[in-house]
């Protein structure tokens, strides 16, 4: 799954330090999440895109490869 | 929701690790003494000490960790088991000649200290590779 978590955050001028305590998990999660290693919980996804001011869906977009 | 997966504070890892420090000493002491390398003993403080480690919260506690130390346990139960098997086979089947009359089989504190120190090894593996690459 991949994300625009970086591009928002960028526009909302956050780090991902600052990020990670609004939705309080590592920031080691933030990153991993960034960089497509880990898909954040259902949970977890919500909280970040409200921290962000936007839908779930706008951030979060499923690949190919997640349908197989 | 708020999920408490891992029973021990973060500071227990303080702990474990005076509990593996003690574990050491005393099978030193123990050699001293009596002239026996006690591993029995040995993998006690051990298994004791990484119970504590490996099962306590970490500094931030998410879903993230819960998964790697899940993956990390399960990846560890297996190699530990390989290993224990292939150990058992080639030193308790096999009559080759040894040095020694006996030959002791793995016992549970050493099985359970060798899974728990390979699971812990697997899991901080899994979280720096987690992070790769992806620091501001």
């Amino acid at each position: 799954m991949k994300n625009i978590i970086k591009v928002e955050r960028a526009r909302n001028s956050m780090t991902q330090a600052e990020l990670a305590e609004k939705v309080k998990v590592a920031r080691q999660t933030i990153i991993a999440i960034e960089t497509g290693k880990f898909v954040p919980s259902t949970t977890l996804a919500f909280k970040i895109a409200n921290v962000l001011k936007c839908k779930a869906d706008e951030i979060f977009e499923l690949e190919d490869k997640d349908w197989e | 929701m708020k999920t408490t997966t891992f029973p021990y504070a973060y500071w227990t890892k303080l702990l474990g690790l005076l509990i593996i420090i003690a574990g050491i000493t005393s099978f030193f002491l123990q050699y001293q003494k009596k002239g026996v390398f006690d591993l029995n003993e040995l993998a006690l403080g051990f298994s004791w000490g990484f119970i504590f480690i490996f099962f306590s919260k970490e500094k931030t506690d998410d879903e993230m960790i819960h998964g790697l130390k899940f993956k990390a346990l399960t990846r560890a139960v297996v190699v530990a088991f390989f290993i224990t098997h292939l150990y058992n086979y080639l030193f308790l089947n096999w009559r080759f000649n040894r040095e020694h009359d006996l030959i002791l089989s793995i016992s549970a504190y050493q099985f359970l200290a060798l899974t728990l120190i390979i699971a812990t090894a697997i899991f901080y593996y899994l979280k720096h590779q987690a992070t790769l690459n992806g620091k501001e």
